[in-house]
This record gives structure tokens, C-alpha cells and sequence, in this order.
């Protein structure tokens, strides 16, 4: 349990290499009035390419947890607040047959095909966590976030005509709109953490301006960001206009494009009332902390250079758990790796997951691929500890998140879409019945409509191939 | 869907000369017609009917159904899939004793491919798309005078089929911050002018202070050099003295002559760095003098009315400042109206078009927002400017402007100014120039003579280097060469230094093709290349330089696209060579053969003996490949040709034995009883299906510069400018010529 507090009550940009840490916020609170409770965060984390199955699923689950499966060895620290779902299938990806790594991550989190009319656009359905960003982002500065190791902007045409991007998105924000995922840590620190740009001064320094707020006067403030707000407004008003004479294909691209300055707006507002906050902070003597115990919050490293891709995705993970803690969001997603790309130096492999995953039944191969899958799972099992050791409430960050790892396909070899690996972490807020193991009847929609209805998220009908609630999360 | 693979090497394509003849759609229907009644009937019934007719027809195929021309045509894609198997020779199978002449297979797929006749002619859908970061960094390079890097946090991507158009939130964030960015670098604001008044200034009330009182307020010094601080105060018993501090140093002593009740100006000047900075003004003699006997003294009383800063004097304006500030506010012109005439030209470049008047009105109330907030003349220009760039107009190519009327469906020609950026940011990735936009706006540049003499000045200046950073790095699949994933320690070689001049050689090689004008086919085969000294550790030559040179060939196996270094990487796995990889490459990216991914239910190893496939060489253990009939049909094709590439290793180097020892064994056949051994003669063998490679590379051109994939009449415009490409001794710049005064091109088809 973390119980450093701050020294500092500034935000200090040093450059990269730093630690970064966070004033301790009033503003810190939940947006919404008089909450009746804390709000649950929903949490995706994938890994690409299946799981060495024999070595994932207990063998004989009445011995869950003492028995493990040698994959989930890792699990063990949190394997009290996890809940291991077995049985779940995502949707078929016929008529598709020859694409499978295209359909795994895109069906992930929407358990819906892409639209084989179209299939050489993107034009599939919005996703699990867009739809629950879409209500639960109203509280917070950003709907969602979306992390992943690598960039994944592919251009193209893939297997049986697909767009490539369907390949590296797995978020997407409406059925035409993929969405790019952060890669940089520091860019991440800065767009979700940074109360406002450094200040730039020719040859010297950044310093942060927020350093001079409480030597200026109010109406001294900086006022960029309200004049960037205005800005934009006239700016949507005057292309509103222009769609008005666009034929009506080009209609749709200048609405996403209003959408996003509509979102954009509302986001410099929120930087400007956390600068706000950070201004009255210092100013004003601290007050009694507010009703709801919480721990510190989370110091994040943010290394420079390369690094590898493990300690990558324990930094991004690290990002995720401190933007859930101070309410930055509520709804985040961490694409590990996806199919292209990813090789695993670190445990001494030469050959790509990808290939490693088409095993053909050889027994070094699968036993590289269990090797992987404990490798991820170390990962998550990091992630969740990180959250289960924050305060918040009575019980922890964790007991109040709904955290899920899995992956698209159950198995790299056949590239089968049936017993997708999935795990929960996390109480909900009480909503899911954790440290076991259950045999689930639903399929990826089902389940993705459960952890959004856990959440809050009211829905209008099942996401994707999904028909009802499903029930094993109790 | 699978495009037609399966076509063999052996059989002669006429498919060409006949797409050429253009008859009306309804023409070209009752010829089909007559066609498949005539001579495609009499091959069916000779050769296929018996297991595909109408008792147990195999794979539920009953070709009997199709009575007549009418009927055939009506289901399309069984005949493409027919014709596409009868050509790989895997119908019919093998094993039947009646096969058909190579002249019939290839009346089958003559025919079948004379199916794109039917199609109206038809632009296709135009719709705007959003500039791409090598577009959007390249366009305010050229607006602003910027430096390209501003927009490096903007996400890579390329232009082409399958583009994605769509500007999420984070892209959007990054749009204004790059605009930020990019206006703060040019228009650098080089003067100060802030004044506070009593309520503004920290640290007393009203500005009233006694006694050692200080007041203080924060700016930005924008640049260095000598500031003026005016203070309007009046002091008890004057005179009073004010220390002046910045970043507490004292810069002066201001002394106060006037009273309380009537404060003056008294000025200092100092000289300051650039960079934020907090002012302070405070007593330097607090307590009245002399203090009355015994007791204590008795704090002075001062007033501050307000404090102004201004500096530095007259910087000179730098060359993108004075393009951009045609006009300044003075005695006679009132500030809106110096911003409009900055507006004007500024937006009609930036929108690439004319703009609108409510446009104008728009960006003028921008600018007004932070005119009226007090914002000094530079700022408040700088922050419309930044408007009109995250305008859709700015960042779309290109907007319809409403005036191309017309029904749902209707062709209508592309406008002027939407034709100019077609044009520029095809060949240049980046805005039109001046000449360019001179003739749009003169409505001249679609006249025939001035399109073509524009086109071939575009081709011929150096900005289309940027084709091949936006098509041939993309075509060569070397666009991301800078991330591809090679075992590090087993190919030491392979740095972050050689995978640039491996990019920057097949850019030079583009180049090389494109500016000479040379037929396309030095790109199969070619006797020179470009290297340095990190590339030339690959070929084996000795070359000093460090920069890339050209380099003359005379190894005949090396030269061309085929054998080039990035090539070779790219289609390897990390730590070994992929003949399979390498012969896809061969058949997608220069034939334009689509093989289909290998089916699911491939028998995984353990069924056969485990213990023998672990001694098999690459080469034995992707025999199996042709011992399974499943695999047969496109591995009979693909592997010969990645074995005759095998003398490559990873990095492309020479090698004449594998990884385990043993010889390399470069021999291959292909279907039809071509055998080959080696990279030398593989390239001759593709250079004679120089008109598919010439067909494969229109195509690509064609899709990429229509941003999407080819449907319909497309694909007989692709033929008719394969044909012309091919009479002109298969020119390059012939391709791109035609391409750009292509109906596609100049013409879009509404949607309302």
C-alpha cells in the first residue's frame, strides 16, 4: 500500500526520465453531484494470437485456485480478485475466413463483424467502451483513453479486401471511426495529466507556468484556453455551414470532423478548470479532505529512451490506474501488442508471437507460447495490483474497477473464435463475484453487455452477437 | 473474394487488346452473350459438364442452369471463379484424362474478363479526404514558412486505398496544438505592451500600500533586449522610492515625485532575456524620515495607479513575418480592417480556393474575440490564422463549394481549385504553387493542353520525389523498414543507419526511373543502383562514401526491385529467410496476383513423423507444400519463385549456403514447365509477363491516386492506360501522364 505522500503540491515538468507527481486535488472529487456511490471503472487489456490452451484452463477446476495452470501461475497475487471465464466464443468471422488477426482485435470489444459491403472501409459498430464513454465520459475530462505499445495507423487493404486497419483497432469510437491509440508515455502524462503547456522560451527551460499562478492575479491569468474555446466555437459554426453545401458523402466526414472539435471544446474547458483548481489549490489553505478516503496518488515513472516492451506496458498500465484514480477517466482500453509486431526478446524468443502461435501441435512451440501467455499474464496481474493497492472508499481502486484481459482468438493455431481466454479483475463496485473459477454460457457480447450494465452504462440493447446479461459475473 | 491468382505462367493473356475496344455497356452485353453461347458452351459441355451438371453436381456447381448468354451474365462471380480455377489448371483436376487446349483456358478467361465492359462509364464516388500528416506538414511548410517537424506528434499515414479520412478527438487535439505550434514559430511575438491597474496588481488593495509593501505581477518577456516600465504613483512626503525587481534582481529605482492624491509617470528601463517573469514593485524607503523622537517611524504611504511594460524596440520582421503582415494597423486603418487584408490572401491559400465572404466574416470574429480582450495586434491575427487552420476547409481536400449542381448521381467535372490540389498533392504531397493556382483561378487549368503541360511541369520538378515517399515506399512495402522487427544479434547489420539507406536506395532507384523517364521495366531489371558505404556491406562493393551514389551493376543476379536489400528484409521473418514471403511479394506487388491465405484447417505437424521434419532443410520441409493438394494449387507458384531468391539472405546479402551449412538450392519450376534457377533468371522470367507487371503497376497508381480501391469502370480505364503505357515503350511518366487527365480523375459522381 502506497502511503508516500507528496512533498510538493506542483506540477514540476522535468523532461523526460522523470517522476511525476500529481498535486492533491480538491477538484479531485467526482463530478457529478452527491454521488451515491464511486463511480466503476471499466478496464480492457489485450494480447493477440490465443493462448496455449492446455496449459490456461485448469484441468480440473474443482481445485481452483489451490491448482493452478501453469500460465496463471502469475495470477497468484490478485487470483482473490479475478474471475476466470471459460467457455465464451466471439462472433464467426465467415465470410472473412482467410483474415483471421484482421477480425480478432476488431471483434474484440464490438462482437461484431465488419460490413462486408464495405469491407474496404472502416464500417463495423461502435465499441464496448466507446458506448460506455459515451455516457460515463461526461463526468470526467476525457471519455476514454486508448494505450498501446505500438502506433497502429495502417493504411491499406488486407486479407479478403479488408481495410488494414481493422488489424491494429480495437476501439472504435462509432461504426466509421477508428481510434488511434497512445503510445508515447510522455505524451500520455502530458494530454492526460499536465495542467497546462509549458511555457516555451527561446534557448532556456520549460518552466511551467503553473509555477507563477499564485503570484498572478486573476484576471492576470493566461486566457489562451477560453479564447482557444471561442475559437473553436466559431470555427464549428462556420463548418457546419460548409456542410451544409457538401454533397452528402462528404456530409459524414465534416460530422465526425464537428464531433471532434465539440470534443475538443469541452476538453480545453476541463484543462481550464483543472488549472483553475490548481490555481485556487495554492492560493487557498488546504481544506479538510473530502469524505472519501483516499490513498496518494500513484507516482508514475516515466522512463526516456527505448525500453522494452514489458516495462512498456507496466508504465501505460501505470498511466491507466492513476488517470482511473483521479477521475481522468473512467473507461480505458491498453492494446498490448497486436498480431504485427511483436516479438518477445525478453524471453530469449527470436521468432514472432504470430508464428510461434501457428504451433501445428509442436511441443517447443506451444511451450514458447505458454511461456508468452505467463509473460502477459505478469503483466496484468501487475496492472491489477496496482490498482488493488490504492485506497479508495472502504476497499480499493480495484474493488471499484472492472478490469478484463483476454485475447480475440482461443487458439493462435487454428485461429478459433470459440473459448476466448478471458479474465476479469475487480469487484465492480460490487457488482462481481470474484477468486473463482465458472464455466460461461454467453457469448462476447453477452459478456460485454454485463461489465457495461455493472458500470452503469444504460444500453438499449446487447452489443453485438449478444442477447442477454450474462449471468457468471454474479 | 480472391482475385484471379490462379493464373498460370504458361498461358498467354488476351485479355488487353480486347478490353480496348470500347462499345457501350449494352454492346458489350450482347457480345458477352453471343461469346459464351457460341464458344464458351461447346467447352463446358466437353469438359466440365459431367461432374458439375445436373445430377450431383460437384460442390453444388450446376453449370447446366446457365441456358443462355443472359443467364450466364447474370451470375458473374461464378464465372469469374470458374475461369480462375480452369486457368491455374486446377480444373478440371488432374486426374481426368480430357483437359482442355491452353487456348481454351485462355477463351475462358478472355471472356471472362471482358466482363468489365459492362459497366456504365462512371468516376466513382468522390469524396473529400483529410490531408495525411506528410501532406499537413508539408502544407504549412509551404503556407507558413514552418518547419515540417512542428507536425512529427501528428501519427504517420499514408494515401491510398483503404485510407482512413476520419479525424478522431486526438487527432483534432494534436491539429490545434500543431497550429499552435507552427504560428508561435513564424509569427513570433517580438514586442510586450501590458499595463496593470490598481485592482490587477497583486499585493495591495487598490494599489494603496504603506510601510514595506510590495506588489507584483507576472509576463512573458518575449524577447531580449531593453524593456520600459512605466509607474504612475504618488507618494506621501515625496520623494518616495520604488524598488523595481525582476525574478528578484532589481533592474532600478523608480523615485516618485508626485502625491498621493495626483500620481505621475516615472520610467526605467532595463534590459531582460526572454522567458517568463514575475515583476515587483515595492518600497525602498517605507518609513517616513525622520522619525519622530522615541517613537517608532511611521510607514509612507504610497499609491499606485498602474504599471506598463514595453519592449523591445523595433525587431526586425523576418521574411515568412512580412509575407504574412501585408498590412498593419495605423492611423487610417482600423485593425479589423488590417486583418482582413492579412486574411484574404492568407485564406485563399490555406483553403486552397477562393474563400466564401461568410468565411471571411467567420475568421474576422476571431479575431475580434481576442481584439476586443486587448490582445496585442500580432496576437490577435495569430489566433485567427490558427483558426483557419483547424478549419475543415484547411484540412479537407477539397471541399465542393456548393456550386457543382447536380442530382443524386449526377458527373459532374471536378472544379478548378479541387482539380489544382488533385493535382499538387498528388505529385508534391503538398498545396499548389502560385502557377497552379494562377490557372484555377483563371478557370483555365482544365483545358486539355494547359492540364498536360501542368502535369509534365509537376512530374518534372523536384518536388515529386515526394511520389515515391507517397506510393513507391508503400508499393515496395518498405514504409515501414524503420520498424521492422530482425533479430538484432543474428543480424547485426541491420541498424538503424541501413535500414535508411536501404529506404533511401529504392528512392533514389524511384527517382532515378521517374525523372529519366525510363520504361518501368528497369524496375524488374536494371544495371545500376545506388548505395553507400553502410549499403554497400550488402553488395559486397566497396564504395567510400557515405552518402548514396549511383553504383553500376554488372553481377547480373543483382539490380531491380526483386533483389533490392529492403525488399529482401521486408520479406523475411526476424530471424530467417521466407521464401513464401518473397514469392507473394513477387506475385502481389509486381505481378498484381492476389494469392488467398492459406486455409485454416492446414494438418498441423504431429500428424506426420516429428522426428524426420525436424532434419528436413527449409527446402524439404516445404515440399509438403506440394504433397498437399490443398496447398498445391498456389504454393506450385509461390515457393519456386521465393526459392529462386533464396542466394539472399535476410539483409539481403549474397550466400551460397544456408543457415544449417548446405548449399543453397535456387532451382525452381513453375506451373507450365518453366524452370529457372536463380535470381538472374527468375527476372527474366517476370519480365516477360511485362504487361501484367505494366497492368499491376497502372492499377496501384490509379487506386492510389483515387485514394480508394478499383471498381467497375475503373479497372477499363486501367486497361486502356496499360495499353498506352505499353505502345509508349512503357514510359513511367506515361503512367502518371495518363493517370492524372484520366476520366476518374478530372470527373466525381454525386451523392446528394
Amino acid at each position: 500500500m502506497d502511503q508516500r505522500w507528496l512533498i510538493s503540491r506542483r506540477t514540476v515538468l522535468r523532461g523526460l526520465g522523470a517522476t511525476m507527481a500529481l498535486p492533491l486535488l480538491e477538484s479531485m472529487g467526482w463530478a457529478e453531484p452527491r454521488a451515491a456511490k464511486l463511480p466503476v471503472r471499466i478496464g480492457f487489456m489485450y494480447m493477440p494470437d490465443g493462448v496455449n490452451q492446455k496449459e490456461f484452463w485448469p484441468s480440473n477446476p474443482a481445485a481452483f485456485p489451490q491448482l493452478l495452470p501453469s500460465s496463471l501461475e502469475p495470477l497468484r497475487p490478485v487470483l482473490d480478485q479475478c474471475l476466470l471465464l471459460d467457455g465464451i466464443d466471439n462472433v464467426n468471422r465467415s465470410p472473412f475466413n482467410d483474415a483471421a488477426h484482421a477480425i480478432e482485435l476488431s471483434t474484440w470489444l464490438t462482437a461484431t463483424l465488419p460490413d462486408a459491403t464495405r469491407r474496404d472501409t472502416i464500417s463495423i459498430a461502435p465499441s464496448a467502451d466507446q458506448i460506455a464513454a459515451e455516457q460515463l465520459g461526461q463526468y470526467t475530462m476525457l471519455p476514454s483513453v486508448e494505450l498501446g505499445t505500438r502506433a497502429n495507423e495502417l493504411t491499406g487493404i488486407g486479407q479478403d479486401g479488408l481495410n488494414k486497419r481493422y488489424y491494429t483497432t480495437g476501439n472504435f469510437r462509432t461504426a466509421t471511426q477508428p481510434l488511434p491509440v497512445m503510445v508515447s508515455p510522455a505524451e500520455v502524462y502530458k494530454r492526460l495529466f499536465a495542467t497546462r503547456g509549458a511555457v516555451r522560451k527561446a534557448g532556456g527551460p520549460e518552466i511551467d507556468a503553473g509555477q507563477f499562478a499564485a503570484s498572478s492575479a486573476p484576471s492576470d491569468a493566461p486566457k489562451g484556453e477560453s479564447l482557444d474555446r471561442s475559437m473553436l466555437d466559431l470555427v464549428r459554426e462556420s463548418a457546419a455551414d460548409l456542410q451544409r453545401r457538401v454533397s452528402r458523402d462528404d456530409q459524414s466526414q465534416i460530422d465526425d470532423y464537428l464531433d471532434s472539435v465539440r470534443q475538443l471544446e469541452k476538453r480545453v474547458a476541463a484543462v481550464e478548470q483543472r488549472r483553475a483548481s490548481v490555481v485556487k489549490a495554492a492560493a487557498t489553505p488546504p481544506v479538510a479532505a473530502s469524505s472519501v478516503a483516499r490513498s496518494a496518488p500513484l507516482e508514475v515513472k516515466i522512463p526516456a529512451g527505448d525500453i522494452a516492451w514489458s516495462e512498456h506496458v507496466r508504465v501505460l498500465g501505470d498511466l491507466l490506474v492513476l488517470a482511473f484514480q483521479t477521475d481522468v477517466t473512467r473507461v480505458g482500453t491498453l492494446i498490448t501488442s497486436m498480431n504485427q509486431g511483436i516479438r518477445y526478446p525478453e524471453l530469449g524468443q527470436s521468432e514472432a508471437h504470430h508464428e510461434l502461435s501457428h504451433h501445428g501441435g509442436d511441443a517447443a512451440k506451444l511451450a514458447a507460447v505458454a511461456k508468452i501467455d505467463r509473460f502477459n499474464l505478469e503483466q496484468f496481474a501487475y496492472v491489477a495490483g496496482r490498482m488493488k493497492g490504492l485506497k479508495e472508499g472502504p476497499g480499493s481502486l480495484l474493488d471499484n474497477t472492472i478490469l478484463m484481459w483476454g485475447s480475440g482468438l482461443g487458439d493462435g493455431d487454428s485461429h478459433t473464435h470459440q473459448r476466448l481466454p478471458t479474465i476479469l479483475a475487480g469487484k465492480g463496485g460490487g457488482t462481481v463475484r470474484v477468486g473463482r473459477y465458472a464455466k460461461a454460457h454467453g457469448n462476447q457480447g453477452d459478456l460485454l453487455t454485463a461489465i457495461l450494465a455493472r458500470a452503469g452504462v444504460k444500453l438499449p440493447k446487447p452489443i453485438g452477437i449478444g442477447t442477454k446479461l450474462l449471468q457468471e459475473l454474479a | 473474394m480472391a482475385r484471379s491468382f490462379h493464373r498460370s505462367l504458361g498461358i498467354a493473356l488476351l485479355i488487353v487488346s480486347t478490353a480496348s475496344a470500347q462499345g457501350t455497356p449494352e454492346e458489350a452485353r450482347t457480345r458477352l452473350s453471343r461469346e459464351f453461347e457460341r464458344d464458351i458452351v461447346p467447352i463446358l459441355s466437353r469438359y466440365c459438364i459431367a461432374c458439375h451438371g445436373f445430377s450431383k453436381p460437384k460442390s453444388d456447381l450446376n453449370l447446366s442452369l446457365f441456358r443462355s448468354g443472359e443467364a450466364a451474365l447474370s451470375k458473374p462471380q461464378v464465372w469469374k471463379e470458374a475461369a480462375s480455377r480452369i486457368s491455374s489448371f486446377e480444373m478440371p483436376p488432374k486426374k481426368e484424362p480430357t483437359q482442355p487446349t491452353p487456348d481454351e483456358r485462355a477463351r475462358v478467361a478472355a471472356w471472362v474478363a471482358g466482363f468489365r465492359q459492362l459497366q456504365p462509364k462512371d468516376p466513382g464516388r468522390g469524396t473529400i479526404r483529410r490531408l495525411s500528416q506528410v501532406e499537413y506538414a508539408n502544407t504549412l511548410a509551404d503556407l507558413l514558412g514552418a518547419d515540417p517537424k512542428v507536425a512529427d506528434e501528428i501519427p504517420r499515414d499514408e494515401v491510398g486505398p483503404g485510407f482512413n479520412s476520419s479525424i478522431p478527438p486526438l487527432l483534432m487535439e494534436k491539429y490545434l496544438a500543431v497550429a499552435e505550434a507552427a504560428l508561435e514559430d513564424v509569427i513570433k511575438p517580438d514586442q510586450l505592451k501590458l499595463k496593470w491597474t490598481a485592482g490587477q496588481l497583486r499585493g495591495a488593495v487598490d494599489g494603496r500600500f504603506a510601510g514595506p509593501g510590495e506588489v507584483n505581477a507576472s509576463f512573458i518577456a518575449p524577447a531580449e533586449g531593453s524593456y520600459a516600465i512605466t509607474i504612475r504613483a504618488g507618494s506621501e512626503k515625496p520623494p518616495g522610492k520604488l524598488a523595481v525587481r525582476v525574478n528578484g534582481e532589481s533592474v532600478g529605482e523608480a523615485r516618485i515625485n508626485a502625491a498621493p492624491n495626483t500620481p505621475g509617470p516615472t520610467t526605467i528601463t532595463c534590459k531582460l532575456l526572454p522567458g517568463s517573469a514575475v515583476l515587483s514593485v515595492g518600497s525602498a524607503n517605507p518609513f517616513l524620515e525622520p522619525a519622530p523622537a522615541g517613537a517608532k517611524p511611521a510607514p509612507r504611504n504610497m499609491v499606485l495607479e498602474s504599471i506598463e511594460i514595453v519592449g523591445p524596440p523595433g525587431a526586425k520582421p523576418t521574411a515568412q513575418q512580412r509575407r504574412l503582415f501585408v498590412a498593419a494597423p495605423g492611423k487610417d486603418l482600423p485593425p479589423r480592417d488590417a486583418a482582413r487584408k492579412i486574411l484574404e490572401p492568407f485564406a485563399r491559400r490555406a483553403f486552397r480556393r477562393p474563400p466564401r465572404p461568410a468565411e471571411l466574416d467567420a475568421l474576422l470574429k476571431v479575431f475580434e474575440l481576442a481584439d476586443h480582450q486587448g490582445a496585442m495586434f500580432t496576437e490577435s491575427v495569430r489566433l485567427m490564422l490558427k483558426a483557419a487552420l483547424v478549419s475543415p476547409s484547411f484540412l479537407y481536400l477539397t471541399p465542393d463549394d456548393g456550386t457543382a449542381n447536380g442530382a443524386d448521381g449526377a458527373i459532374v467535372p471536378l472544379g478548378d481549385h479541387q482539380l489544382a490540389s488533385r493535382l499538387s498533392y498528388l505529385f508534391w504531397s503538398t498545396m499548389p504553387d502560385d502557377e497552379l493556382s494562377a490557372l484555377a483561378d483563371a478557370g483555365k487549368l482544365r483545358d486539355p493542353a494547359v492540364l498536360a503541360a501542368q502535369v509534365r511541369r509537376l512530374i518534372a520538378d523536384a518536388r515529386s520525389r515526394a511520389l515515391f515517399q507517397g506510393f513507391g515506399a508503400a508499393w515496395l512495402g518498405l514504409d515501414h523498414i524503420a520498424e521492422l522487427d530482425i533479430d538484432e544479434k543474428k543480424f547485426p547489420l541491420m541498424t538503424k543507419p541501413m535500414r535508411r539507406a536501404m529506404l533511401e536506395e529504392a528512392s533514389l532507384l524511384f527517382d532515378a526511373i521517374l525523372r529519366g523517364n525510363r520504361s518501368i521495366l528497369e524496375f524488374i531489371d536494371c544495371d545500376y543502383t545506388f548505395a553507400n558505404d553502410t549499403l554497400a556491406r550488402v553488395y559486397g562493393l566497396d564504395v567510400k562514401d557515405s552518402k548514396m551514389v549511383r553504383v553500376p551493376l554488372t553481377d547480373r543476379n543483382r539490380g531491380g526491385i526483386l533483389t533490392l536489400p529492403g525488399v529482401l528484409a521486408v520479406t523475411s521473418l526476424p530471424n530467417r529467410t521466407s521464401p513464401v514471403k518473397r514469392g507473394r511479394w513477387v506475385l502481389e506487388q509486381v505481378l498484381g496476383q492476389t494469392p488467398p491465405a492459406p486455409p485454416a484447417d492446414v494438418p498441423p505437424l504431429d500428424k506426420q513423423d516429428a522426428g524426420a521434419a525436424g532434419k528436413l532443410n527449409l527446402r524439404q520441409k516445404m515440399e509438403r507444400h506440394r504433397s498437399n493438394p490443398a496447398c498445391f494449387g498456389c504454393h506450385q507458384t509461390i515457393d519456386p519463385i521465393g526459392f529462386g531468391l533464396e542466394n539472399f539472405d535476410v539483409v539481403g546479402r549474397w550466400r551460397d549456403k544456408d543457415e544449417s551449412g548446405l548449399p543453397i538450392d535456387a532451382k525452381g519450376e513453375l506451373p507450365g514447365d518453366i524452370r529457372f534457377s536463380g535470381p538472374a533468371e527468375l527476372k527474366r522470367i517476370v519480365l516477360a509477363r511485362k504487361d501484367e507487371f505494366c497492368r499491376n503497376l497502372v492499377r496501384r497508381i490509379l487506386a492510389h491516386t483515387l485514394c480508394r480501391s478499383l471498381s467497375g469502370y475503373d479497372e477499363i480505364v486501367a486497361d486502356e492506360i496499360a495499353d498506352a503505357v505499353a505502345r509508349d515503350g512503357y514510359r513511367f511518366q506515361t503512367i502518371w501522364i495518363q493517370v492524372a487527365t484520366s476520366y476518374p480523375f478530372l470527373n466525381r459522381r454525386i451523392s446528394r
